[in-house]
């Protein structure tokens, strides 16, 4: 009961911020870029329900289009990771035997590749900004997620409705799109959530650092890096962004545990 | 048994090549012409063209790629040596080995505290029929896993050594210097952990043999050391056992927050000069780390597990 209320109301709430992190000028007027000196520093007030920055930048509007892009990259950073470990996780276990076998040798080879330092290699070959930190980030992720998929996958492809599916001459992308996928379903909605709050993680981190978003753009984990020398007299500047990191994976990983069937 | 062993070590020598030849290929695919970097490192002006020409040659760079990779393999396999770096001018070997141990000591630290935090709540909250004990050790799990490490370590640095001024913030010369990097890595890192020791556990003391161990009347205390922990412990450790590698090669955020000259610092400057000695090099003594950590794995699961060795005798892949 308690894990139901717990569960729903996180769920409300993740999708109350992703809303508005989509749609982010429906809540405010201002734009996250404008400079205005006249009103740099302000405490949060009336007008600046968070305050603003030391440029005068509006520190909610600054949130929310930071929040698109660090909820965003990492949405598509699960999506596309998650996408490739599935396909590649059926491929691998349908056709079974020597394939699978040289796929599964494929990912554990990757699985050793130290992941985040390859990464960081991937970032500088790539033009060094958000879209190189996501594609770079997914294809370090994948083996993981793959490893896990194929073992269930492997376990539900005995199931006897599949020999039954077989034998009455379904082809092989019939049996993957219309048994395998749909029985996989929840591994890979809990695979995805997981992989959502830790790309936060990652991309928050690594635009900390200075390898993700280009300045002057709005990013939750840049905004911290930025927050940074003003911490002492403006702690509320890194306070919003980094609660707003902590409350999005919190919430993430609250609703996961909700949806997860006992 | 050993024959499995033997293969394993076998197979993690070929999965070092493949890594060899992807680290030297990708590290080729860099934007910016290494010997144009080389030649202008400490210069005002641009080099001359006849002077990057030579670097070039001196480097090998005019080589064709597979020649260059031959000559860079040779050197590893018989006399040991991953070359020079070209931004230090050190050998490379030297340079991993004066940086490595500073990110095995944080890595290895961190592990520590992480499992003496986590496993007693992983621990409790997994054997415990009192359900709000439960929920609440697992909320302060998910809390302390929602927390980014570099927000954690800005924290703390601005309370401990700036405010308080108890704690140094740079460097690592002393037991000091430690405090304020494990804290706030092995804070994040036992939240993941507490949730993987908990449902490990909770599984297994869910299963009707656990039921019948206290139907018949067993002291508590045995039932979960011998009956629950023991069978928990093999996935318990391999989840641990790959966090551990991800800790040491993935610790370079706090080595630059706190100026630790650690393996990752050392990437991310050899990426930036273009030294592709070093990044190779990097590579593969982290790739070989990784490779290390999944023959240890694997050797678990044969000391622990005695049906793995039927299985692999077989064949099968584990």
């Amino acid at each position: 009961m308690t894990r139901m209320v717990i569960g729903a109301l996180s769920l409300a709430l993740l999708a109350v911020i992703l809303f508005a992190c989509a749609f982010p000028g429906l809540f405010t007027n201002y734009e996250p870029n404008a400079i205005n000196f006249a009103e740099k520093f302000s405490q949060p007030n009336q007008i600046h329900p968070l305050g603003t920055d030391e440029l005068g930048r509006d520190l909610f509007t600054r949130m929310l289009f930071g929040g698109r892009v660090t909820i965003g990259s990492s949405l598509l950073l699960a999506a596309g990771s998650t996408f490739i470990a599935a396909i590649w996780a059926a491929i691998s276990a349908y056709l079974g035997g020597i394939w699978d076998e040289l796929m599964t040798r494929i990912v554990d080879i990757l699985m050793i590749f130290p992941a985040l330092l390859f990464a960081l290699l991937l970032v500088s070959i790539l033009e060094p900004g958000m879209r190189s930190l996501v594609i770079a980030l997914a294809l370090v992720r994948w083996p993981g997620y793959a490893r896990i998929l194929r073992g269930q996958i492997y376990s539900l492809l005995s199931a006897e409705y599949l020999t039954a599916a077989e034998a009455l001459g379904a082809r092989p992308l019939h049996i993957i799109y219309r048994h395998i996928i749909p029985n996989t379903t929840m591994l890979i909605i809990t695979l995805f959530g997981l992989s959502f709050a830790s790309s936060i993680l990652s991309i928050s981190s690594l635009s900390f650092l200075g390898f993700g978003v280009q300045l002057p753009k709005a990013e939750w984990g840049a905004m911290i890096n930025a927050a940074r020398p003003l911490l002492q007299n403006h702690p509320y500047l890194m306070l919003f962004p980094g609660l707003a990191i902590i409350v999005t994976i919190l919430l993430t990983n609250l609703s996961l545990r909700w949806l997860e069937p006992h | 048994m050993q024959q499995i062993i033997i293969r394993k070590i076998l197979l993690g020598l070929f999965y070092l090549f493949v890594i060899s030849v992807v680290a030297f290929v990708m590290v080729r695919q860099m934007p910016g012409d290494p010997a144009v970097l080389i030649a202008n490192q400490g210069r005002e002006s641009e080099a001359p063209p006849e002077m990057v020409e030579r670097i070039r040659r001196e480097y090998g760079f005019d080589r064709g790629l597979v020649e260059q990779y031959r000559r860079w393999l040779q050197r590893i396999i018989f006399e040991g040596d991953l070359g020079y770096s070209t931004r230090t001018k050190r050998p490379v070997l030297t340079e991993i080995q004066s940086s490595l141990p500073v990110s095995l000591h944080l890595g290895l630290i961190t592990f520590g505290i992480t499992l003496l935090i986590s496993f007693p709540l992983g621990l409790l909250a997994g054997v415990t029929r009192n359900k709000i004990l439960d929920i609440c050790i697992q909320i302060l799990a998910w809390i302390n896993y929602s927390v980014p490490v570099f927000l954690l370590a800005v924290l703390l640095i601005w309370i401990f050594a700036v405010d308080l001024r108890v704690l140094p913030a740079i460097g690592h010369e002393t037991g000091r210097h430690y405090v304020l990097p494990v804290a706030a890595l092995s804070m994040h890192l036992s939240g993941w952990t507490t949730q993987v020791i908990r449902s490990s556990i909770r599984e297994i003391s869910e299963k009707p043999y656990i039921q019948f161990a206290h139907a018949k009347g067993l002291k508590w205390i045995r039932v979960i050391l011998i009956h629950t922990l023991k069978p928990a412990l093999l996935p318990i450790s391999t989840a641990l056992l790959i966090q551990l590698g991800n800790l040491v090669s993935g610790s370079f955020i706090i080595e630059t927050i706190f100026a630790w000259n650690g393996i990752g610092r050392l990437l991310v400057d050899s990426i930036m000069a273009r030294d592709f000695p070093t990044i190779q090099g990097i590579l593969l003594y982290t790739g070989g780390i990784f490779a290390l950590i999944n023959i240890l794995i694997d050797c678990l699961y044969l000391f622990l597990d005695p049906t793995t060795v039927e299985k692999l005798g077989r064949g099968q892949t584990s």
